[in-house]
């Protein structure tokens, strides 16, 4: 008896549990933040807070309301202002019936005007924030990033949604650098304290699919420059490709022949490539040898008279797109020399990994050595397959 | 009828009595510990103490002391560990049935002993309440941030103590699941993280000499050394000549757990972000994602954290007080369990003010502690044993 009156009273007592923790969530009180764009505006407040927020209901009623009113938007973009990202964050708070939650932010976006004041007064927010990943992916922007957030994107419902998949696209085709929070906190904290994120930019299209307002759309093809924190330049979409070279990361990159030799138009496809940096230094100064070597396939070719049966002619073909790419990463060392006098290709992280005693006299003065650093770069392309033709099928072409 | 209750009084009287003598005549042959756990359940327990303390400590501490040669320190902290542990499997050889409670009493005799002796148990207590503190801050802060911090330790506490009260074998059994399990997850985990990986950021070694390596060695050991607990654990060992043999097995596969977190966590955050984390490794499991269907595994790495965690600290409040009960002759250890517990919970939630104060302790004072007591006091035991020529009866 005792022990049944024990066992109840054990039992009742769990029920006081039932109620749940103190922390605990309902997905009904949340708004879960998809995207997330920081921006500095003028005055006493200067951090613009947008957030992109996923709109429950209309996920769930799509077939059910179709005729019912107007078309419900997928997501809702709302923005504050505030002393600080924490600060904006709680005042955005206080307008929304419910609680803000960043545990499904996917892209963090920074507008022009926080870029070149600095990113260090909103890093140590988003790191420290426990919601917010290190897998987050980071964007630049040269507008504003709240109105990218605004800004709806073709096929996807969700504006963000499509902006992590052109950035996933972006990264396969190896034309701009994935870059997630942990990378670029790497970056800053790296040697030279250089980073780079992908640029996100609204531009003026003439054939603009059909409804996504104004013409505009959203699109990622250039790479923002960060040093000390600060946007200082932005690359150009062929230094962006020579960029993904320097990281090593130039796997799935088109590269374009234009011809050079009176021929047509052809594009290759890198399947794997690397590339190594390897610095040497001696009397007259640093210098550094980098060797691309990639395997490529053919993806397009309007050249006239090359028979592409021949290993002769794909050699002449390695050998241009080889030229192309050693001027794209000419091109960008030499604006990350003289240009933009920010180290972002890594020569001082692999001087310092391979001549770590050298790098120690250098360290200090890194900025004022780093234009002087000689360079030299070669590339080895071998062109494995055609694809799944071999000529172009023009009458005539190939007797020529 | 008076009479009566006289006479059943003065029975009773008598029975007790005649039960304390007999107490006080076994008292020295009879361990209060009655359990027994074999060489595998050693290795298992002193693995999962050594490396739920050292997950959640080391990582962070070392890499802001040793930087890029974090991880290289673990390997020079497994190789001291080694050689103490050689000087405590050769002192639980030498007094055997014995833990150092009861050979300090040998050795030094029966008031000298029980001053050194109340160190070993007091040290435990120290370290289950500051490791069972640091845990429920970081449940705090990465999962139930409105909680009241207090619940959770007091939770913790809970649990351990009722583990610790059922005996050595109930926490020997829980680690030979809890053990395998933590280990293969902290190995998928890592493996998990290599797409995040770079090895350049742990590059170059040794660029400022060896001096960081030599800085973060003792800090490891301080860790490590933890296992001086295996001298209680060879007394109630079935097999106490292999204790070497185990303590070895389980700081090897320690090693390789807390060296590859290192290793890993320096290549995927880089230094400067990882001596600034409170846990390295809570972070790393946030970094896992493969594409987009396996993420978030955090809280599962948190489960097994906190259930070793949880499984460690009752060893410690186990430890502490089988010490005590050897040193004041109880017959049970077991009614000092809750109030170990209570103590320990105590000094957890009121010798810190706040995390500033608790870092500071754990990442200066209590190493400086832990090496007095793991190496210094066992060494002096040592000695005194040897000077004095004391050897245990068996």
């Amino acid at each position: 008896m005792r022990r049944a009156i024990a066992f109840g009273l054990v039992l009742l007592m769990t029920l006081l549990l039932t109620s749940g923790c103190w922390d605990y969530r309902e997905t009904d009180q949340l708004a879960i933040v998809y995207a997330l764009g920081l921006d500095r505006i003028p005055g006493s407040d200067p951090i613009l807070l947008t957030v992109q927020v996923v709109t429950p209901a209309a996920g769930t009623s799509m077939g059910a309301s179709a005729g019912a009113g107007a078309e419900s938007k997928a997501f809702t973009t709302i923005s504050g202002t505030g002393k600080s990202v924490f600060d904006a964050i709680s005042r955005l708070g206080r307008k929304l019936p419910r609680r803000l939650y960043f545990a499904h932010t996917k892209i963090i976006i920074f507008g022009r005007t926080l870029a070149e004041a600095g990113l260090g007064d909103v890093m140590d927010a988003l790191n420290r924030n426990p919601e917010i990943r290190r897998t987050t992916l980071m964007f630049a922007t040269d507008g504003s990033a709240n109105q990218i957030l605004a800004k709806s994107t073709p096929l996807e419902r969700l504006p963000a949604k499509g902006l992590e998949m052109i950035a996933e696209k972006a990264k396969r085709n190896a034309f701009v650098p994935e870059v997630n929070l942990n990378a670029l906190n790497c970056r800053f904290d790296g040697v030279p304290g250089v980073a780079f994120l992908p640029l996100v930019q609204l531009v003026k299209d003439p054939g603009s699919p059909s409804g996504s307002g104004a013409g505009e759309n959203l699109t990622i093809s250039r790479t923002a420059i960060f040093a000390k924190q600060h946007l200082v330049g932005i690359l150009t979409r062929d230094e962006s490709k020579g960029l993904m070279w320097l990281i090593n990361r130039p796997q799935g990159q088109n590269v374009t022949l234009d011809g050079a030799g009176g021929a047509g138009v052809s594009a290759l496809r890198i399947l794997a490539g690397q590339t190594n940096i390897v610095p040497q230094v001696s009397e007259n100064g640093i210098s550094m040898e980098i060797t691309c070597s990639a395997r490529a396939n053919v993806r397009e070719t309007e050249t006239v008279g090359l028979d592409l049966n021949d290993p002769a002619s794909l050699k002449k073909l390695e050998h241009e797109a080889e030229q192309v790419i050693t001027k794209q990463v000419e091109t960008t060392i030499t604006d990350a020399e003289t240009g933009l006098d920010a180290d972002f290709v890594g020569f001082g992280r692999q001087l310092r990994a391979e001549y770590p005693a050298e790098w120690k006299q250098v360290e200090t003065s890194w900025k004022d050595i780093f234009p002087s650093v000689r360079f030299e770069v070669v590339c080895h392309i071998e062109i494995v397959n055609t694809g799944v033709m071999n000529n172009p099928s023009r009458p005539g072409a190939g007797k020529e | 009828m008076r009479r009566e209750i006289t006479g059943r009084l003065q029975e009773d009287c008598r029975r007790i009595s005649g039960e304390f003598s007999e107490q006080i005549a076994k008292e020295g042959e009879q361990m209060p510990e009655k359990g027994i756990i074999n060489s595998k359940q050693f290795a298992w327990l002193l693995f999962i103490i050594i490396t739920s303390v050292s997950t959640s400590q080391i990582p962070a501490m070392l890499v802001a002391a040793a930087g890029r040669d974090a991880w290289l320190s673990v390997l020079g902290g497994w190789f001291i560990n080694i050689l103490v542990a050689a000087l405590y499997a050769y002192m639980g050889l030498r007094f055997p049935g014995e833990n150092f409670v009861q050979y300090s009493m040998t050795i030094l005799g029966k008031y000298l002993g029980r001053i050194v002796g109340v160190i070993f148990p007091l040290f435990f207590l120290l370290a289950c309440a500051t490791f069972l503190r640091g845990l429920s801050r970081l449940v705090n802060i990465a999962f139930l941030p409105d909680t009241p911090y207090e619940v959770i330790l007091v939770s913790n506490f809970l649990v351990s103590a009722y583990i610790a009260r059922k005996g050595i074998e109930v926490s020997a059994r829980m680690t030979e699941v809890l053990g395998p399990l933590f280990f293969v997850s902290g190995i998928a985990l890592f493996l998990m993280v290599i797409p995040s990986m770079d090895m350049s950021r742990l590059k170059p070694q040794f660029a400022d000499g060896v001096l960081p390596f030599l800085k973060g060695t003792p800090l490891v050991q301080a860790f490590f050394g933890l296992c001086v607990i295996m001298a209680m654990f060879i007394p109630v060992c079935n097999r106490p000549e292999k204790a070497f043999q185990a303590k070895f097995a389980a700081i090897s596969i320690g090693t390789l757990f807390v060296g590859m977190l290192t290793a890993f966590g320096t290549g995927v955050f880089g230094v400067e972000q990882v001596k600034n984390m409170y846990s390295p490794g809570l972070m790393l499991a946030r970094m896992v994602h493969f594409g987009t269907y396996l993420e978030r595994i955090e809280i599962l790495w948190m489960v097994i954290l906190v259930g070793a965690s949880i499984v460690a600290g009752a060893i410690m409040l186990w430890a502490f007080s089988l010490g005590i009960a050897q040193l004041v002759g109880l017959q049970s250890y077991q009614p000092l369990v809750y109030p170990a517990a209570l103590l320990a919970l105590m000094f957890g939630l009121v010798s810190f003010p706040g995390s500033g104060e608790q870092s500071k302790f754990t990442h200066y004072t209590f190493p400086l502690l832990a090496l007095g007591v793991e190496v210094g006091l066992e060494m002096f035991l040592l000695l005194a044993a040897l000077v004095f020529g004391k050897r245990g009866s068996a």
